[in-house]
């Protein structure tokens, strides 16, 4: 009876390693050494397009449906904390075309240049615009670009 | 007997569950964990963009941009004539008041000769109408216009009575209309 369990199992254990190099060959992923494996990603969506605008104007804007939303999200389940920075945006100029901007972090928390913000799984930084202002002088049809940049810094 | 029985089919388990998961190896077949390359510091960045178009939702368009008087024999009597009209179109937001200056040319310069003129407005209001005089050469703000509106000029007098250089020869007097929003 032992004979025939031992059997048994000696089988189970052979057939197992079958198995298990077969799975060898289509298993194999490339090791990245010297690679950085940041584990948060922060994503936007391209444009908004606020629209036109006349010149010699101060326009408010509803800002819900004309805001850029910035998604950082972690990839591990781990909480991050990151450090939060918007100085690289640009705004305009009162002499041309100016854009007033508002800046929150997760939903309704005023952002500020070098706010630690800790979070899981994702964070979402909003950035509206309030108020467009079109200088007086401006004497022909244009288009404008404003890129709002967030920097996202990993703190350890 | 039940024991060793228990033991093996224990084993048994184990040995099939550690086999059967699909963990990572390399191509010598040993198994290889996570491989974590630890940064020292992390700097991301996305940008979005806003884009807006400035409008100056107002132009002027020449409808009629020339009209043939005519000959005319030197005379120190002026012709009473009532000419076809220079015609103009302007369109605007009519959210806005723009601004209007009619840069009227009675006089050519070169010899003397004149035309009298009479404008006229038509933005399909019953205000519509003749354009005072007065008006005339200087900044004018409209507003209660309708998006359109039309500028009109006709000759009403020709003055022939100085010579040109040559013994006949076309005169011309040029007018000129000028839109804006913000002069």
């Amino acid at each position: 009876m032992n004979n025939k369990i031992i059997i048994l199992y000696l089988f189970f254990i052979l057939s197992g390693k079958i198995v298990a190099q077969q799975n060898i060959n289509y298993s194999i992923k490339p090791i990245e050494k010297n690679k950085s494996s940041l584990q948060i990603t922060v994503s936007t969506a391209l444009s908004v397009n606020l629209g036109e605008f006349i010149v010699g104007t101060q326009s408010s804007v509803d800002f819900t449906y004309n805001e850029i939303i910035f998604n950082i999200v972690a990839s591990d389940k781990e909480f991050h904390t990151v450090r939060l920075f918007n100085t690289n945006s640009n705004t305009g100029n009162e002499k041309d075309v100016k854009i007033i901007t508002e800046w929150v972090v997760d939903n309704n928390i005023p952002f500020y240049n070098g706010m630690e913000f800790k979070f899981k799984e994702n964070l979402i930084v909003k950035c509206k615009v309030k108020a467009v202002y079109v200088y007086s002088y401006i004497n022909k049809n244009t288009t404008k670009y404003f890129d709002q940049e967030l920097i996202v810094e990993e703190v350890y | 007997m039940k024991k060793l029985l228990l033991t093996l089919i224990a084993m048994f388990v184990v040995t099939s569950l550690s086999f059967s998961q699909n963990w990572p190896a390399n191509n010598n077949g040993v198994l290889i964990t996570k491989d974590v390359t630890a940064s020292n510091q992390g700097i991301l960045s996305a940008t979005g963009t806003f884009k807006l178009d400035v409008a100056i939702p107002l132009s002027i368009e020449t409808m009629v941009g020339n009209v043939d008087l005519g000959a005319f024999v030197q005379s120190t009597t002026p012709y009473t004539i009532n000419s076809d009209e220079l015609k103009w179109k302007i369109t605007a937001d009519n959210r806005y008041n723009f601004y209007m200056r009619i840069h009227q040319k009675e006089q050519n310069t070169t010899n003397g000769n004149k035309i009298e003129m009479q404008w006229r407005w038509d933005d399909g209001t019953p205000s519509s109408g003749v354009i005072d005089p007065t008006w005339l050469n200087q900044t004018l703000k409209c507003s209660d216009h309708d998006g359109w509106c039309y500028i009109f000029c006709k000759v009403i007098k020709v003055y022939a009575n100085v010579p040109t250089t040559a013994a006949s020869g076309p005169e011309s007097f040029e007018q000129k209309i000028e839109v804006a929003y913000l002069f």
